[in-house]
Protein backbone atom coordinates (compact mmCIF):
# COMPACT_ATOMS: atom_id res chain seq x y z
CA UNK A 1 0.00 0.00 0.00
CA UNK A 2 1.39 3.39 -1.01
CA UNK A 3 0.41 6.72 0.44
CA UNK A 4 0.94 9.72 -1.77
CA UNK A 5 1.80 13.30 -0.94
CA UNK A 6 2.27 16.19 -3.30
CA UNK A 7 4.87 18.62 -2.11
CA UNK A 8 4.79 21.21 -4.88
CA UNK A 9 3.07 23.86 -2.82
CA UNK A 10 5.61 23.56 -0.09
CA UNK A 11 8.24 25.02 -2.35
CA UNK A 12 10.29 27.52 -0.43
CA UNK A 13 7.64 27.92 2.24
CA UNK A 14 9.05 29.29 5.42
CA UNK A 15 12.24 30.72 3.96
CA UNK A 16 12.13 33.65 6.30
CA UNK A 17 15.24 33.12 8.35
CA UNK A 18 18.41 35.03 7.55
CA UNK A 19 20.85 32.82 5.73
CA UNK A 20 23.99 33.15 7.82
CA UNK A 21 21.97 31.83 10.65
CA UNK A 22 21.04 28.77 8.61
CA UNK A 23 24.57 27.95 7.66
CA UNK A 24 26.14 28.75 10.98
CA UNK A 25 23.60 26.77 12.93
CA UNK A 26 23.95 23.85 10.53
CA UNK A 27 27.69 24.00 10.94
CA UNK A 28 27.35 24.32 14.66
CA UNK A 29 24.95 21.39 14.80
CA UNK A 30 27.47 19.32 12.84
CA UNK A 31 30.25 20.21 15.14
CA UNK A 32 28.06 19.42 18.09
CA UNK A 33 28.29 23.06 19.24
CA UNK A 34 24.66 23.44 20.16
CA UNK A 35 25.20 26.52 22.31
CA UNK A 36 26.48 28.44 19.30
CA UNK A 37 23.39 27.61 17.33
CA UNK A 38 20.95 28.49 20.09
CA UNK A 39 22.73 31.80 20.67
CA UNK A 40 22.63 32.64 16.99
CA UNK A 41 19.00 31.66 16.80
CA UNK A 42 18.18 34.41 19.28
CA UNK A 43 19.83 37.16 17.26
CA UNK A 44 19.26 36.58 13.58
CA UNK A 45 21.12 39.09 11.38
CA UNK A 46 18.99 40.58 8.65
CA UNK A 47 20.91 42.88 6.31
CA UNK A 48 21.62 41.54 2.84
CA UNK A 49 25.14 42.98 2.96
CA UNK A 50 25.94 41.00 6.01
CA UNK A 51 24.38 37.92 4.41
CA UNK A 52 26.56 38.28 1.36
CA UNK A 53 29.71 38.80 3.41
CA UNK A 54 29.10 35.76 5.55
CA UNK A 55 28.08 33.69 2.53
CA UNK A 56 31.38 34.59 0.91
CA UNK A 57 33.37 33.69 3.99
CA UNK A 58 31.64 30.34 4.45
CA UNK A 59 32.28 29.54 0.82
CA UNK A 60 35.91 30.45 1.09
CA UNK A 61 36.50 28.74 4.40
CA UNK A 62 34.99 25.45 3.24
CA UNK A 63 35.90 25.34 -0.42
CA UNK A 64 39.61 26.06 -0.09
CA UNK A 65 40.41 23.32 2.46
CA UNK A 66 38.14 20.92 0.55
CA UNK A 67 40.20 21.62 -2.57
CA UNK A 68 43.33 20.74 -0.64
CA UNK A 69 41.86 17.45 0.61
CA UNK A 70 40.35 16.43 -2.73
CA UNK A 71 43.38 17.55 -4.71
CA UNK A 72 45.93 15.87 -2.46
CA UNK A 73 43.98 12.61 -2.42
CA UNK A 74 43.72 12.65 -6.21
CA UNK A 75 47.46 13.25 -6.58
CA UNK A 76 48.25 10.47 -4.10
CA UNK A 77 46.10 7.98 -6.03
CA UNK A 78 47.49 9.01 -9.38
CA UNK A 79 49.47 6.13 -10.98
CA UNK A 80 52.36 8.40 -11.86
CA UNK A 81 52.55 9.27 -8.15
CA UNK A 82 53.37 5.61 -7.75
CA UNK A 83 53.77 2.96 -5.14
CA UNK A 84 50.66 2.98 -2.96
CA UNK A 85 49.98 -0.46 -1.53
CA UNK A 86 46.41 -1.73 -1.23
CA UNK A 87 45.94 -0.63 2.34
CA UNK A 88 47.13 2.91 1.68
CA UNK A 89 45.10 3.16 -1.48
CA UNK A 90 42.00 2.21 0.50
CA UNK A 91 42.79 4.87 3.06
CA UNK A 92 43.10 7.47 0.33
CA UNK A 93 39.77 6.32 -1.09
CA UNK A 94 38.24 6.77 2.35
CA UNK A 95 39.53 10.36 2.36
CA UNK A 96 37.99 10.88 -1.07
CA UNK A 97 34.61 9.51 0.02
CA UNK A 98 34.58 11.69 3.13
CA UNK A 99 35.54 14.73 1.08
CA UNK A 100 32.75 14.04 -1.41
CA UNK A 101 30.29 13.82 1.45
CA UNK A 102 31.46 17.16 2.81
CA UNK A 103 31.39 18.64 -0.67
CA UNK A 104 27.73 17.65 -1.05
CA UNK A 105 26.84 19.41 2.18
CA UNK A 106 28.71 22.55 1.09
CA UNK A 107 26.89 22.56 -2.27
CA UNK A 108 23.52 22.09 -0.55
CA UNK A 109 24.19 24.85 1.97
CA UNK A 110 25.44 27.16 -0.78
CA UNK A 111 22.20 26.64 -2.66
CA UNK A 112 20.12 27.13 0.48
CA UNK A 113 21.98 30.43 0.96
CA UNK A 114 21.38 31.49 -2.64
CA UNK A 115 17.68 30.77 -2.28
CA UNK A 116 17.67 32.84 0.86
CA UNK A 117 19.33 35.90 -0.70
CA UNK A 118 17.57 35.53 -4.06
CA UNK A 119 20.94 34.76 -5.63
CA UNK A 120 19.85 31.46 -7.20
CA UNK A 121 19.97 31.96 -10.96
CA UNK A 122 19.82 28.53 -12.60
CA UNK A 123 21.45 28.20 -16.02
CA UNK A 124 19.28 27.29 -19.01
CA UNK A 125 21.41 24.86 -21.02
CA UNK A 126 20.45 21.66 -22.81
CA UNK A 127 20.79 18.84 -20.27
CA UNK A 128 20.03 15.15 -20.70
CA UNK A 129 18.38 13.78 -17.58
CA UNK A 130 19.48 10.31 -18.73
CA UNK A 131 23.09 11.45 -18.62
CA UNK A 132 22.51 13.07 -15.23
CA UNK A 133 21.11 9.77 -13.92
CA UNK A 134 24.12 7.83 -15.20
CA UNK A 135 26.60 10.23 -13.63
CA UNK A 136 24.81 10.26 -10.30
CA UNK A 137 24.67 6.46 -10.29
CA UNK A 138 28.43 6.44 -10.88
CA UNK A 139 29.01 8.76 -7.91
CA UNK A 140 26.95 6.49 -5.65
CA UNK A 141 28.11 3.12 -6.93
CA UNK A 142 30.90 2.54 -4.41
CA UNK A 143 28.84 3.62 -1.41
CA UNK A 144 25.95 1.38 -2.45
CA UNK A 145 28.22 -1.60 -3.13
CA UNK A 146 30.09 -1.14 0.15
CA UNK A 147 26.77 -1.20 1.94
CA UNK A 148 25.45 -4.19 -0.01
CA UNK A 149 22.67 -2.23 -1.71
CA UNK A 150 21.96 -2.86 -5.41
CA UNK A 151 21.87 0.20 -7.67
CA UNK A 152 20.38 0.20 -11.18
CA UNK A 153 19.63 2.82 -13.82
CA UNK A 154 16.97 2.38 -16.47
CA UNK A 155 16.74 4.99 -19.18
CA UNK A 156 13.66 4.98 -21.42
CA UNK A 157 14.21 8.44 -22.89
CA UNK A 158 17.28 10.67 -23.30
CA UNK A 159 15.11 13.26 -21.59
CA UNK A 160 16.61 16.52 -22.80
CA UNK A 161 15.53 19.61 -20.96
CA UNK A 162 16.80 23.15 -20.70
CA UNK A 163 18.22 23.68 -17.26
CA UNK A 164 21.16 23.87 -14.90
CA UNK A 165 23.28 20.72 -15.23
CA UNK A 166 25.10 21.02 -11.90
CA UNK A 167 21.89 21.72 -9.98
CA UNK A 168 20.00 18.90 -11.69
CA UNK A 169 22.83 16.49 -10.80
CA UNK A 170 22.71 17.76 -7.23
CA UNK A 171 18.93 17.19 -7.16
CA UNK A 172 19.10 13.60 -8.40
CA UNK A 173 22.16 12.90 -6.24
CA UNK A 174 20.27 13.96 -3.13
CA UNK A 175 17.48 11.52 -3.93
CA UNK A 176 19.90 8.69 -4.64
CA UNK A 177 22.11 9.25 -1.59
CA UNK A 178 18.97 9.29 0.56
CA UNK A 179 17.71 6.09 -1.03
CA UNK A 180 21.04 4.33 -0.40
CA UNK A 181 21.27 5.74 3.11
CA UNK A 182 17.79 4.62 4.16
CA UNK A 183 17.96 1.15 2.58
CA UNK A 184 19.36 -1.70 4.67
CA UNK A 185 21.96 -4.11 3.22
CA UNK A 186 20.46 -6.59 0.79
CA UNK A 187 17.99 -4.04 -0.55
CA UNK A 188 18.01 -2.15 -3.81
CA UNK A 189 17.72 1.30 -5.33
CA UNK A 190 16.62 2.01 -8.87
CA UNK A 191 16.70 5.16 -10.95
CA UNK A 192 14.32 5.37 -13.92
CA UNK A 193 14.20 8.16 -16.48
CA UNK A 194 11.15 8.24 -18.74
CA UNK A 195 8.61 10.34 -20.59
CA UNK A 196 5.10 10.00 -19.21
CA UNK A 197 2.06 9.71 -21.50
CA UNK A 198 1.38 13.44 -21.10
CA UNK A 199 4.86 14.25 -22.48
CA UNK A 200 6.45 15.31 -19.19
CA UNK A 201 9.81 13.91 -18.19
CA UNK A 202 10.19 11.97 -14.99
CA UNK A 203 13.13 10.93 -12.87
CA UNK A 204 12.04 8.26 -10.42
CA UNK A 205 14.17 7.01 -7.53
CA UNK A 206 12.75 3.91 -5.82
CA UNK A 207 14.18 2.05 -2.87
CA UNK A 208 13.33 -0.96 -0.71
CA UNK A 209 14.29 0.94 2.43
CA UNK A 210 12.70 1.84 5.75
CA UNK A 211 9.92 3.99 4.29
CA UNK A 212 8.59 7.34 5.48
CA UNK A 213 5.72 7.72 7.90
CA UNK A 214 2.65 9.51 6.54
CA UNK A 215 2.98 12.27 9.14
CA UNK A 216 6.57 12.96 8.02
CA UNK A 217 5.96 13.16 4.30
CA UNK A 218 5.32 16.89 3.99
CA UNK A 219 7.63 18.00 6.73
CA UNK A 220 10.80 16.41 5.36
CA UNK A 221 10.80 18.80 2.39
CA UNK A 222 11.43 21.75 4.69
CA UNK A 223 15.03 22.55 5.35
CA UNK A 224 16.58 20.99 8.44
CA UNK A 225 13.53 18.77 8.98
CA UNK A 226 14.31 15.09 9.29
CA UNK A 227 12.05 12.06 9.54
CA UNK A 228 11.40 10.31 12.84
CA UNK A 229 13.32 7.22 11.70
CA UNK A 230 16.43 9.28 10.90
CA UNK A 231 16.30 11.05 14.24
CA UNK A 232 15.57 7.94 16.32
CA UNK A 233 18.31 5.90 14.66
CA UNK A 234 20.92 8.66 14.45
CA UNK A 235 21.17 8.33 10.68
CA UNK A 236 23.60 11.13 9.79
CA UNK A 237 22.59 14.10 7.65
CA UNK A 238 21.99 17.86 7.89
CA UNK A 239 18.39 17.66 6.69
CA UNK A 240 18.63 19.99 3.71
CA UNK A 241 18.72 17.46 0.83
CA UNK A 242 15.01 17.32 0.08
CA UNK A 243 14.56 21.10 0.35
CA UNK A 244 17.19 21.36 -2.38
CA UNK A 245 15.39 18.72 -4.47
CA UNK A 246 12.18 20.68 -4.16
CA UNK A 247 13.79 24.03 -4.95
CA UNK A 248 15.66 22.77 -8.01
CA UNK A 249 12.57 20.99 -9.33
CA UNK A 250 10.39 24.07 -8.98
CA UNK A 251 13.08 26.32 -10.48
CA UNK A 252 12.75 24.11 -13.58
CA UNK A 253 8.97 24.32 -13.51
CA UNK A 254 8.66 20.85 -12.04
CA UNK A 255 7.44 19.20 -8.87
CA UNK A 256 8.24 16.30 -6.58
CA UNK A 257 5.98 13.46 -5.54
CA UNK A 258 6.63 10.88 -2.86
CA UNK A 259 5.00 7.51 -2.26
CA UNK A 260 6.06 5.36 0.61
CA UNK A 261 5.20 2.25 2.54
CA UNK A 262 7.09 0.25 5.17
CA UNK A 263 8.52 -1.69 2.20
CA UNK A 264 10.21 1.32 0.63
CA UNK A 265 9.90 4.76 -0.89
CA UNK A 266 9.55 6.25 -4.33
CA UNK A 267 10.38 9.85 -5.19
CA UNK A 268 9.38 11.17 -8.60
CA UNK A 269 10.55 14.48 -10.01
CA UNK A 270 8.33 15.54 -12.85
CA UNK A 271 9.50 18.25 -15.24
CA UNK A 272 6.83 19.75 -17.45
CA UNK A 273 6.64 19.16 -21.19
CA UNK A 274 7.13 22.88 -21.74
CA UNK A 275 10.70 22.56 -20.55
CA UNK A 276 11.45 19.65 -22.90
CA UNK A 277 14.10 20.40 -25.50
CA UNK A 278 13.04 18.45 -28.59
CA UNK A 279 15.57 19.72 -31.08
CA UNK A 280 18.55 18.52 -29.14
CA UNK A 281 17.51 14.85 -29.39
CA UNK A 282 18.59 14.81 -33.02
CA UNK A 283 21.98 16.34 -32.38
CA UNK A 284 23.00 14.02 -29.54
CA UNK A 285 20.94 10.84 -29.69
CA UNK B 1 54.59 27.91 -28.43
CA UNK B 2 57.75 26.58 -26.80
CA UNK B 3 58.14 22.86 -26.11
CA UNK B 4 57.44 23.23 -22.41
CA UNK B 5 54.52 25.56 -21.83
CA UNK B 6 54.86 27.78 -18.77
CA UNK B 7 51.94 28.31 -16.41
CA UNK B 8 51.89 31.08 -13.83
CA UNK B 9 49.86 30.02 -10.80
CA UNK B 10 48.68 32.60 -8.25
CA UNK B 11 47.03 31.66 -4.96
CA UNK B 12 47.58 32.89 -1.41
CA UNK B 13 47.01 29.37 -0.08
CA UNK B 14 50.33 27.53 -0.18
CA UNK B 15 48.72 24.09 -0.21
CA UNK B 16 46.66 24.97 -3.29
CA UNK B 17 49.81 26.29 -4.96
CA UNK B 18 51.57 23.00 -4.20
CA UNK B 19 48.74 20.86 -5.52
CA UNK B 20 48.41 22.79 -8.76
CA UNK B 21 52.19 22.85 -9.17
CA UNK B 22 52.54 19.09 -8.59
CA UNK B 23 49.81 18.32 -11.10
CA UNK B 24 51.08 20.62 -13.81
CA UNK B 25 54.74 19.66 -13.37
CA UNK B 26 53.87 15.96 -13.50
CA UNK B 27 52.10 16.70 -16.77
CA UNK B 28 55.19 18.35 -18.24
CA UNK B 29 54.47 22.04 -17.68
CA UNK B 30 56.88 24.56 -16.24
CA UNK B 31 55.29 26.37 -13.29
CA UNK B 32 55.92 29.83 -11.88
CA UNK B 33 54.32 30.50 -8.48
CA UNK B 34 52.95 33.70 -6.98
CA UNK B 35 51.25 34.13 -3.63
CA UNK B 36 49.42 37.39 -4.29
CA UNK B 37 48.04 39.35 -7.21
CA UNK B 38 50.75 41.98 -7.36
CA UNK B 39 53.55 39.41 -7.39
CA UNK B 40 51.65 37.49 -10.07
CA UNK B 41 51.40 40.63 -12.20
CA UNK B 42 55.12 41.36 -11.90
CA UNK B 43 56.06 37.78 -12.74
CA UNK B 44 53.66 37.70 -15.69
CA UNK B 45 55.17 40.85 -17.16
CA UNK B 46 58.69 39.51 -16.62
CA UNK B 47 58.25 35.90 -17.80
CA UNK B 48 55.29 36.07 -20.24
CA UNK B 49 53.81 32.67 -19.28
CA UNK B 50 51.63 30.75 -21.76
CA UNK B 51 48.70 30.59 -19.31
CA UNK B 52 47.81 32.20 -15.97
CA UNK B 53 45.78 30.35 -13.33
CA UNK B 54 44.66 32.68 -10.56
CA UNK B 55 42.70 32.60 -7.33
CA UNK B 56 40.23 35.47 -6.77
CA UNK B 57 40.62 36.58 -3.16
CA UNK B 58 44.29 37.41 -2.66
CA UNK B 59 46.18 40.19 -0.92
CA UNK B 60 47.24 43.39 -2.74
CA UNK B 61 45.50 42.66 -6.05
CA UNK B 62 42.62 40.25 -6.50
CA UNK B 63 42.23 37.80 -9.37
CA UNK B 64 39.78 40.00 -11.29
CA UNK B 65 42.13 42.98 -11.08
CA UNK B 66 45.00 40.78 -12.18
CA UNK B 67 43.04 39.57 -15.22
CA UNK B 68 42.12 43.17 -16.11
CA UNK B 69 45.69 44.42 -15.68
CA UNK B 70 47.02 41.64 -17.93
CA UNK B 71 44.39 42.28 -20.56
CA UNK B 72 44.97 46.03 -20.70
CA UNK B 73 48.75 45.69 -21.22
CA UNK B 74 49.63 44.87 -24.87
CA UNK B 75 52.64 42.89 -23.61
CA UNK B 76 50.42 40.45 -21.71
CA UNK B 77 46.97 40.80 -23.28
CA UNK B 78 47.40 37.58 -25.30
CA UNK B 79 47.87 35.41 -22.19
CA UNK B 80 44.76 33.37 -21.37
CA UNK B 81 43.69 33.68 -17.73
CA UNK B 82 41.84 30.91 -15.88
CA UNK B 83 40.14 32.02 -12.67
CA UNK B 84 40.08 29.49 -9.85
CA UNK B 85 37.73 30.54 -7.11
CA UNK B 86 36.22 29.56 -3.79
CA UNK B 87 33.29 31.89 -4.42
CA UNK B 88 30.08 30.23 -5.44
CA UNK B 89 27.71 32.99 -6.46
CA UNK B 90 26.62 33.05 -10.08
CA UNK B 91 27.79 36.67 -10.46
CA UNK B 92 31.35 35.61 -9.72
CA UNK B 93 31.61 33.71 -13.00
CA UNK B 94 30.21 36.70 -14.88
CA UNK B 95 32.72 38.99 -13.19
CA UNK B 96 35.60 36.69 -14.12
CA UNK B 97 34.63 36.76 -17.81
CA UNK B 98 34.06 40.53 -17.74
CA UNK B 99 37.57 40.91 -16.37
CA UNK B 100 38.91 39.07 -19.39
CA UNK B 101 39.27 35.51 -18.06
CA UNK B 102 38.80 32.72 -20.62
CA UNK B 103 37.72 30.09 -18.11
CA UNK B 104 36.38 29.78 -14.60
CA UNK B 105 36.90 26.83 -12.24
CA UNK B 106 35.14 26.59 -8.90
CA UNK B 107 36.77 25.17 -5.80
CA UNK B 108 36.81 22.39 -4.80
CA UNK B 109 38.30 21.25 -8.08
CA UNK B 110 40.00 18.15 -9.41
CA UNK B 111 43.65 18.82 -10.31
CA UNK B 112 43.21 16.63 -13.40
CA UNK B 113 40.29 18.71 -14.54
CA UNK B 114 42.22 21.93 -14.00
CA UNK B 115 45.07 20.51 -16.07
CA UNK B 116 42.59 19.73 -18.86
CA UNK B 117 41.32 23.32 -18.75
CA UNK B 118 44.90 24.61 -18.98
CA UNK B 119 45.50 22.41 -22.03
CA UNK B 120 42.25 23.62 -23.60
CA UNK B 121 43.26 27.25 -23.03
CA UNK B 122 46.62 26.57 -24.70
CA UNK B 123 44.95 25.00 -27.71
CA UNK B 124 42.49 27.84 -28.11
CA UNK B 125 45.19 30.50 -28.31
N1 LIG C 1 14.56 7.36 0.55
C1 LIG C 1 14.19 7.65 1.79
N2 LIG C 1 13.74 6.67 2.63
C2 LIG C 1 13.36 6.98 3.91
N3 LIG C 1 13.39 8.22 4.43
C3 LIG C 1 13.81 9.21 3.65
C4 LIG C 1 14.24 9.00 2.30
N4 LIG C 1 14.61 10.19 1.78
C5 LIG C 1 14.43 11.11 2.75
N5 LIG C 1 13.95 10.54 3.87
C6 LIG C 1 13.58 11.24 5.13
O1 LIG C 1 13.56 12.62 4.86
C7 LIG C 1 14.43 13.30 5.75
C8 LIG C 1 14.99 14.53 5.08
O2 LIG C 1 15.86 14.16 4.00
P1 LIG C 1 16.99 15.18 3.56
O3 LIG C 1 16.36 16.51 3.42
O4 LIG C 1 17.71 14.61 2.41
O5 LIG C 1 17.94 15.27 4.82
P2 LIG C 1 18.98 14.20 5.44
O6 LIG C 1 19.20 13.12 4.44
O7 LIG C 1 20.19 15.00 5.71
O8 LIG C 1 18.32 13.71 6.68
C9 LIG C 1 15.45 12.26 6.15
O9 LIG C 1 16.03 12.59 7.39
C10 LIG C 1 14.60 11.02 6.22
O10 LIG C 1 13.91 10.97 7.45
MG1 LIG D 1 19.67 13.59 2.46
Amino acid sequence: MFYSVESGMLALAGLSVAWPWIVLSAVAAFAGGMWVSSRLARRRPRQDDLDATIAGRIDHEFRTPLSVIIGSAELLCDDTGGGLDDERRRLVEAIQRAARRLHRVVEDLTLVGQLQTGGFAPKREPVSLAQVADEVAEWNRVDAATKGVGLTVEVRDPAWIRGDPARLRQMVDNLVTNAVKFTPPGGSVSIVVRRDPGGSLEVEVTDTGVGIRPEDRHRIFRRFERGSHAVANHVPGPGVGLSVVEAVASAHGGRVRVDSSPAGSRFVVQLPAAAVENQVDEVHP
Amino acid sequence: MSDTPTVLVADDDRDILDIVTFRLERSGFKVIRASDGREAHELAVKHRPDVVVTDVMMPHMDGYELAKALRSDPATSHIPVIVLTALSQEEDAARAFESGAVDFVRKPFSPLELKARVQAALQRR
